[in-house]
């Protein structure tokens, strides 16, 4: 299976796919992560059309609310 | 704005800094931040922000300090348990620097009554606790105009930026347009958090908000500033507004201030009628002192917490095993499960019941109300 780069980890996944299908994937929600690909912001509502290709580099952080 | 000659020794070390000098120190004292939220993040944003001579700051803030708050938040000591917060960051910033004009509101923030808390002052501070007021925080921001200095904290890691569409970047909206749904994410009382973690995300809002009141700088703004205590590393992600902002987008579809605990998905407890999955610390009490009754208490906690409080005579099965370990107890027998709080043991009582247990209760406030009022020698935590 390919793999991408995700917060310097590779990890692997059906390549290529929609970033939305991707987080999916990982059991992430995509309303709820901030996203970088290949080092360029991406706004949520991109994510459906955005693909991501086997080698690619994401930054995938979580929500969290504490204060 | 004019500074007295106590203020010209207080601040000298800004002063003698070419990049802020008379001019900013007298930017600092006329600007005004409200900082919704006087816990763990709050107290360092306006401890550094009043002996940095900010003229006033506002701090919205319903809660009183529990013991609990005194590992991380500093501007509340021993004496002031029990007392109000906002009252209590109040003293102590008064103690830092006199010449700080202190406005507390004691108060829920809500739907009502943010844009009203909101509107007098130049800059808000996000130092919330929970998903609604963050997203209250933010709309009522954005349709101010107001820029939103965000961080928040959970166990060893940290996120800042500052959120100001008005000033072309992102809001918290563009990031996460909707919230998890409840229970998905755990919050610092239920998943912990280091006592310094919030001091260092503070102090970067703090910064943050100096370098907007002397328009210096290059501002957090259209990046997230991501901190790991554990590994200490920073990174940063680059942001974008999104253009299908439901707020600050294109076309807008929130124009105002909504309801934001249903928007998070948390529905208000019906009065007086309990939930029927629940049974109170006594019920469990009466099950552990008549064996005959036949109803077995269950720990749904993890292991670390069963080490710092038990209940005598519960066995442990954490809720994090018990998809793999759920065939050891017997779907005909009665259940009582207890967490913490109440939250987890309704999640194990929803899982059970898949599996076709008939007869699960959750014991409601876990054993924090097993320790509030049945046994104190039980230790809160």
């Amino acid at each position: 299976m390919d793999s991408v780069i995700a917060n310097g980890k590779p990890v692997a996944a059906e390549l290529p796919c929609a970033l939305e299908k991707f987080l999916l994937a990982q059991n992430l929600l995509p309303r709820s992560v901030v996203v970088e690909h290949n080092g360029e912001a991406v706004a949520p509502s991109e994510f459906p059309q955005r693909q991501v290709r086997a080698g690619d580099r994401l930054e995938i952080v979580r929500i969290v609310a504490g204060g | 704005m004019e500074l007295n000659n106590d203020e010209i020794r207080r601040y000298s070390r800004h002063l003698i800094l070419p990049e802020v000098g008379l001019a900013g120190q007298k930017k600092i004292k006329a600007a005004s931040v409200l900082c919704i939220g006087a816990g763990g993040l709050g107290s360092p944003i306006t401890m550094y922000l009043a002996a940095a001579g900010i003229g006033k700051i506002g701090i919205v803030d319903f809660d009183t300090v529990d013991y609990s708050n005194l590992q991380r938040q500093i501007l509340h000591t021993d004496a002031d348990v029990g007392r109000s917060k906002a009252e209590s960051a109040k003293e102590t910033i008064r103690g830092i620097n006199p010449h700080c004009k202190v406005v507390i509101h004691n108060t829920r923030i809500s739907s009502e009554n943010a844009l009203d808390l909101i509107r007098p002052y130049d800059i808000v501070v996000d130092g919330t606790d929970n998903f609604p007021t963050r997203y209250l925080t933010n709309d009522a921001c954005v349709i101010l105009k107001k820029p939103n200095v965000y961080g928040s904290i959970f166990r060893f890691e940290g996120q800042a930026s500052v959120f100001a569409p008005h000033l072309g970047g992102p809001c918290y909206r563009c990031l996460y347009p909707e919230p998890p749904p409840p229970g998905m994410v755990p919050s610092c009382a239920e998943g912990g958090v280091l006592g310094v973690l919030p001091g260092i995300i503070g102090c970067i809002q703090a910064n943050e908000i100096l370098k907007l009141a002397l328009g210096k700088g290059t501002p957090l703004i259209g990046r997230l500033l991501l901190f790991n205590a554990l590994d200490m590393k920073f990174r940063e992600l680059k942001l974008r507004r999104d253009p299908a902002c439901p707020i600050c987008g294109d076309h807008p579809t929130i124009k105002e201030l909504i309801d934001y605990e249903t928007f998070c998905g948390i529905v208000p407890e019906p009065e007086n009628t309990g939930n029927p999955d629940e049974v109170t610390v006594q019920d469990m009490k009466k099950a552990l002192d008549n064996p005959s009754l036949g109803i077995k208490v269950v720990d749904v906690r993890e292991p670390d917490e069963y080490e710092i409080a038990k209940v005598a005579g519960v066995p442990l099965l954490p809720l994090s095993e018990l998809q793999n370990r759920f065939t050891e107890l017997d779907p005909n027998t009665q259940y009582y499960l207890h967490c913490k709080a109440g939250v987890r043991s309704l999640k194990a009582l929803g899982f059970l019941r898949q599996q076709g247990f008939k007869y699960v209760k959750s014991v409601k406030g876990g054993i924090t109300a097993w320790s509030d009022e049945i046994d104190r020698n039980v230790p809160r935590y």
